[in-house]
């Protein structure tokens, strides 16, 4: 026998309700707060917003700690900073030859020759967050990611907000992700038009994840030779990782394009 | 009810998930290129100061390892210190980027420091900036402390030119402070050496005082698997010996009947894959680390022997077989299944394969029908084949180092057998012994 009653399922919905809308009105309140703080303790990285690059506020080296190495207990290896911050004080005491050279370094530090680049002002209309590399402009060695030719064939294109700058900061990681390459670029494995050609050229795309591990690799120019392709496809490939990116680097990853030119074309 | 629920709740969530959203960063990209010819970067090592006149020596010594390491590297240009300015920095104060950068330095990075030095301890302060660089941070800095010796000091110098190395090879370790295992009859009986990458600082390992062959590092450097003539019961035989690094001395392994020789590692280091008689014919035998468990691979009419352990996969070995008339590479699964010939374009003897780190090349020993012995390097998925040694000598015995870039070798160049190192594409020869006759070397794994 059944008897006609309030529904009890609609008692116990409603009390759920009220108890859910406090529980949220209470989350939101704390959510709120939370993008506050968030955002006020994101002062020295991270996205800079309007200006639609990162801001980094560099600071001196005392101030960053360097990575940790791993200590070996025969060598004794520490960290940098700690030992060079505390020999420091103890050297002023030198007059000798410091004297005039401390004071000049403390007035240069906030400006650092590579900023002073005349050849860079004059030099490189095009790209308006160029890397003004050592004294900027073209350096005269072959490192390729300090060239800036305008055609996007070689050379440094840099963009985005992460920072807009890891060509310049890290300059000594992209030389690693380039020596790293080169040693598996299986120069043999291009057929002889290939490896004769002085135009033959393309351009391999990836994606370097934080771990050093490459990903989304593939051919963005080809050279119209399939052996040449496939060598510096494979060259990417079998490298695998390319080394963690640089510990104070604060994006997630970093997209690489990596011409693989003939002898003669850096 | 429920729906309006339900709606409420949805909203709810997405509002939250909006909340908490990080905001999503734009990623940086780069573009860089390099070319078939090398595309080296210029590092410049300044002089190291010494902070008194008691610390010179070693401050030169440092210097000058540390230049020998990078430029031997293969992937590094060190220029000449006749082109550096004539200060050289002892710390980043002192560091002007611009006289580095300009001609005739050129530099892309300069490594400088300083060195103390005291009857109890030496103590070096070393850095490495990029000198080309906006970012006033180091790319290395270090400071290393120890005993005022030369070896102490020669050791920090090559682990500073590894960090170097480490950071501008993508990651790979240099190989600076690494060993190379050998066999020397200097002294008269063959027995088990080691010295430095470099040559430096040579010195024995076994006084068995009979015959001791082919050395092999296992993968986490700690022991030696080599083959030994040690005499039980009366009787000699070749026999697979170890030899512990951290014990110093010889430990125990099993000994099986016939001949026993060419011990090669599996990558996780507990198997041993040998060449074996004991049940007649010359087979490779695999057992765990210790000996125990032998089980036979092989089975063919020709002997086989010399197997080496794809140090990547773990799944592929290589190994000498005369089974078609004269010794050649084959290739088969670790588990002894689907063997097959490595035909080359040539006849020939081939013998002494090694795998490359990455498990992708070949090196070996071929000597053509009108030839020497030379050291080859074969990529097996599409077997081609680079020739690395020419008309010096006999070239015997490949090994590479952990890098993949550089080969450690035997070779007749110099009218005794000794021992060589030279970059992967057969640049840059150099003899590392010259005491009596030295060979079958191997290098150790870090």
């Amino acid at each position: 026998m059944t008897t006609a009653v309030a529904n009890p399922q609609d008692v116990t919905l409603r009390n759920y309700l009220i108890y859910s809308l406090v529980l949220h009105a209470a989350l939101t309140v704390a959510v709120f707060t939370a993008t506050v703080f968030d955002r006020r303790g994101n002062a020295w990285g991270g996205v800079g917003g309007e200006l639609g690059g990162t801001k980094v506020n560099l600071v001196t080296a005392a101030g960053i700690p360097l990575p940790k190495e791993p200590v070996v207990t025969e060598s004794k290896a520490v960290d940098p900073t700690k030992g060079l911050y505390k020999e420091e004080p103890p050297k002023p005491p030198e007059p000798k030859t410091d004297a005039t050279k401390i004071p000049k370094f403390e007035k240069e530090k906030p400006l650092p020759p590579s900023h002073k680049s005349k050849t860079f002002e004059s030099k490189t209309p095009p790209p308006d967050n160029a890397v003004p590399y050592g004294k900027g402009g073209n350096p005269d060695v072959p490192t390729g990611y300090s060239q800036t030719p305008s055609d996007g064939s070689s050379g440094v294109t840099v963009k985005g907000q992460g920072g807009a700058d890891f060509a310049s900061r890290y300059g000594w990681y992209i030389e690693g992700v380039k020596n790293r390459i080169y040693g598996n670029w299986q120069q043999w494995t291009i057929d002889a038009a290939g490896r004769a050609s002085r135009t033959a050229h393309c351009a391999v795309t990836f994606t370097i994840n934080r771990d050093g591990s490459v990903k989304d690799v593939h051919i963005s120019e080809p050279s119209g030779n399939y052996s040449y392709d496939s060598a510096a496809l494979h060259a990417v490939v079998n490298t695998g990782n390319v080394g963690k990116l640089p510990g104070d680097y604060s994006g997630a990853y970093v997209e690489a394009t990596l011409d693989f030119n003939p002898p003669s074309i850096h | 009810m429920l729906s309006k629920f339900r709606r409420i709740g949805s909203i709810s969530i997405l509002i939250s998930l909006a909340l908490f959203a990080k905001p999503a960063i734009g990623q940086d990209w780069f573009r860089t290129s390099i070319g078939m010819d090398v595309n080296k970067p210029r590092v410049a090592i300044a002089d190291f100061a010494p902070r008194a006149d008691s610390a010179k020596s070693h401050a030169a010594a440092f210097t000058q390892v540390v230049r020998d390491d990078l430029q031997f590297s293969g992937i590094l240009e060190v220029p000449s210190s006749s082109f550096y300015p004539p200060q050289a920095p002892s710390v980043p104060a002192e560091l002007k980027f611009a006289i580095w950068t300009d001609p005739p330095t050129n530099a892309n990075f300069v490594g400088f420091g300083n060195v103390s030095e005291s009857t109890a301890e030496v103590a070096i302060e070393a850095w490495l900036f990029d000198v080309r660089s906006v970012s006033m941070q180091p790319v290395v800095g270090k400071v290393y402390r120890g005993a005022p010796t030369d070896a102490e000091v020669r050791k920090f110098a090559h682990q500073f030119a590894d960090e170097i190395l480490g950071k501008l090879s993508g990651g790979l370790p240099g190989v600076a402070s690494t060993q190379i295992a050998f066999v020397s009859a200097r002294n008269g009986a063959k027995e088990i050496w080691m010295m430095d990458y470099d040559g430096a600082n040579q010195r024995p390992l076994t006084s068995l005082r009979t015959i001791s062959l082919t050395p092999r590092w296992s993968p986490d450097a700690s022991r030696i698997a080599f083959t030994c003539f040690m005499p039980a019961n009366g009787l000699v035989s070749a026999q697979i010996c170890m030899y512990s690094l951290d014990a110093g001395k010889v430990l125990s392994f099993a000994r099986f009947r016939g001949t026993n020789s060419a011990p090669a590692w599996s990558p996780d280091g507990t198997q041993i894959m040998f060449s074996s008689s004991m049940q007649g014919n010359p087979e490779l035998y695999v057992t765990d680390s210790s000996g125990n468990r032998p089980k036979r691979l092989t089975f063919a009419n020709g002997a086989s022997t010399s197997p080496a352990w794809n140090p990547k996969t773990g799944q592929t070995v290589a190994f000498v077989s005369d089974r078609g008339g004269i010794p050649k590479l084959y290739l088969m699964n670790a588990d002894g299944t689907n063997v097959t010939e490595l035909d080359l374009p040539d006849k020939g003897y081939l013998i002494d394969p090694a795998w490359s780190p990455n498990g992708q090349l070949l090196a070996f020993s071929w000597r053509r029908p009108d030839g020497n012995y030379d050291i080859y390097v074969m990529d097996p998925s599409s077997r081609r084949i680079v020739e690395i040694t020419r008309d010096a000598g006999r070239n015997e015995r490949p090994s590479w180092a952990p890098d993949g870039r550089h080969i450690v070798f035997e070779s007749t160049r110099t009218g005794t057998r000794q021992i060589w190192v030279m970059i992967a594409d057969g640049t840059q020869p150099r003899q590392l012994t010259n005491s009596g006759n030295n060979e079958s070397p191997n290098w150790s794994p870090r």
